[in-house]
C-alpha cells in the first residue's frame, strides 16, 4: 500500500488484483452490462490511482475506492440518466411480454429498480454496508437510503420469488 | 461482507447476491487498467511540460519590461539611498527585486494588452 502510495505501479497494479472482483462486481449489479461495468471499474481505479497520495490513513483504502466507485456510478447514471430510463422501461416491456423464466436473474431483476434505488440495494445486499454508510457514500438522505432498500428488497423478492427458487438458490 | 449487514438484510436475498458473485479473471483487466495509467501518466506530464513552457514563454514575453520596471526600481532606491543600492545587487536583494518586478508586471497586467 505504502508503495503504491509513492507511485509504485507493480504494488498499485497488486492492489487492483486483489480488489478488481469487489469492484468489478459492484458495477456488474448496478449497470448489467459487463463490458461497460468493466470500464466503469477501470475508470474508478484510474481515479483512484490520480489521487491515492491524498489518501490519509492506508488501511481505509477499500472504503475510499468503493466511494469513488460509488461517485463514478452517480455521475455515469447522471449523463445517462434518460438513456438508463429507457433501458429500463425496454427491458421492463420485455420481462412483461416474457414466459420464459430463464430470462429473469438478479441482475435483470435489479435493473427494473431506478438507479438511486438499485444503488442503494446494491450497497446494502453485494457490499454489506449499513444504511448510515450508504448515506455518507451516496449523499441520499438516510431516511430514503432506508425507503430505497426496503422497497427496492420488496420488488426483487417479488420479482425472484415469481421465477421460482431454483433461480435464487 | 454480507455478513455484516446479515441480520437486518433478507437472508434469501443476500444468498442471492452471494451466488452472484463468481470470481472474474483479473489479468486481463488488471493488464488493461495498467495500460490507461501508463496512457494517463503519459497524458499528466505532457500537461507538465506545456505547462511549464507557458512560463517559460510568458517569462520570455515578459522578461524585458521586468527587467526594465526592475532596473528603474533600482536606480530610484540607489539615488534614494547607496546602502540599499548596494544592497540590491546581493543575490537576496536582486531576489527582491525580481518580486518587486513580477508585482509591477502582474499590476500593469501587460498580457491583457
Amino acid at each position: 500500500m505504502a508503495l503504491a502510495m509513492n507511485g509504485d505501479d507493480t504494488a498499485y497494479g497488486e492492489l487492483v488484483r486483489r480488489r478488481q472482483d469487489s469492484i468489478r462486481h459492484l458495477f456488474r449489479r448496478l449497470t448489467r452490462d459487463p463490458a461497460l461495468a468493466d470500464d466503469l471499474a477501470q475508470q474508478a481505479f484510474v481515479l483512484a490511482w490520480k489521487s491515492i497520495r491524498t489518501l490519509k490513513s492506508p488501511g481505509a483504502f477499500g472504503a475510499w475506492l468503493r466511494k469513488l466507485a460509488v461517485n463514478c456510478w452517480l455521475q455515469h447514471a447522471r449523463v445517462k440518466q434518460h438513456e438508463v430510463a429507457l433501458a429500463d422501461e425496454a427491458l421492463l416491456e420485455n420481462q412483461a411480454a416474457s414466459t420464459v423464466a430463464e430470462r429473469l436473474d438478479l441482475d435483470a431483476a435489479l435493473a427494473t429498480l431506478p438507479p438511486h434505488a438499485r444503488l442503494c440495494v446494491v450497497l446494502a445486499y453485494s457490499e454489506g454496508m449499513s444504511h448510515a454508510e450508504i448515506s455518507e457514500s451516496t449523499a441520499i438522505p438516510l431516511g430514503t437510503v432506508k425507503s430505497h432498500i426496503a422497497r427496492g428488497a420488496a420488488r426483487l423478492r417479488e420479482l425472484l420469488h415469481a421465477y421460482g427458487d431454483r433461480h435464487v438458490r | 461482507m454480507v455478513t455484516a449487514m446479515f441480520g437486518e438484510l433478507d437472508p434469501d436475498l443476500a444468498q442471492a447476491f452471494v451466488q452472484a458473485r463468481a470470481p472474474l479473471a483479473a489479468d486481463e483487466f488488471t493488464a488493461n487498467l495498467l495500460r490507461k495509467i501508463e496512457r494517463a501518466r503519459r497524458t499528466r506530464l505532457w500537461r507538465q511540460i506545456l505547462a511549464i513552457l507557458a512560463v517559460v514563454v510568458f517569462l520570455s514575453l515578459n522578461m524585458r519590461l521586468v527587467l526594465e520596471k526592475t532596473a528603474s526600481v533600482v536606480r530610484f532606491v540607489g539615488d534614494f539611498s547607496p546602502t540599499y543600492s548596494e544592497l540590491l545587487v546581493t543575490p537576496w536583494g536582486w531576489a527582491v527585486s525580481m518580486l518587486i518586478g513580477i508585482w509591477v508586471v502582474l499590476r500593469t497586467r501587460p498580457s491583457r494588452r
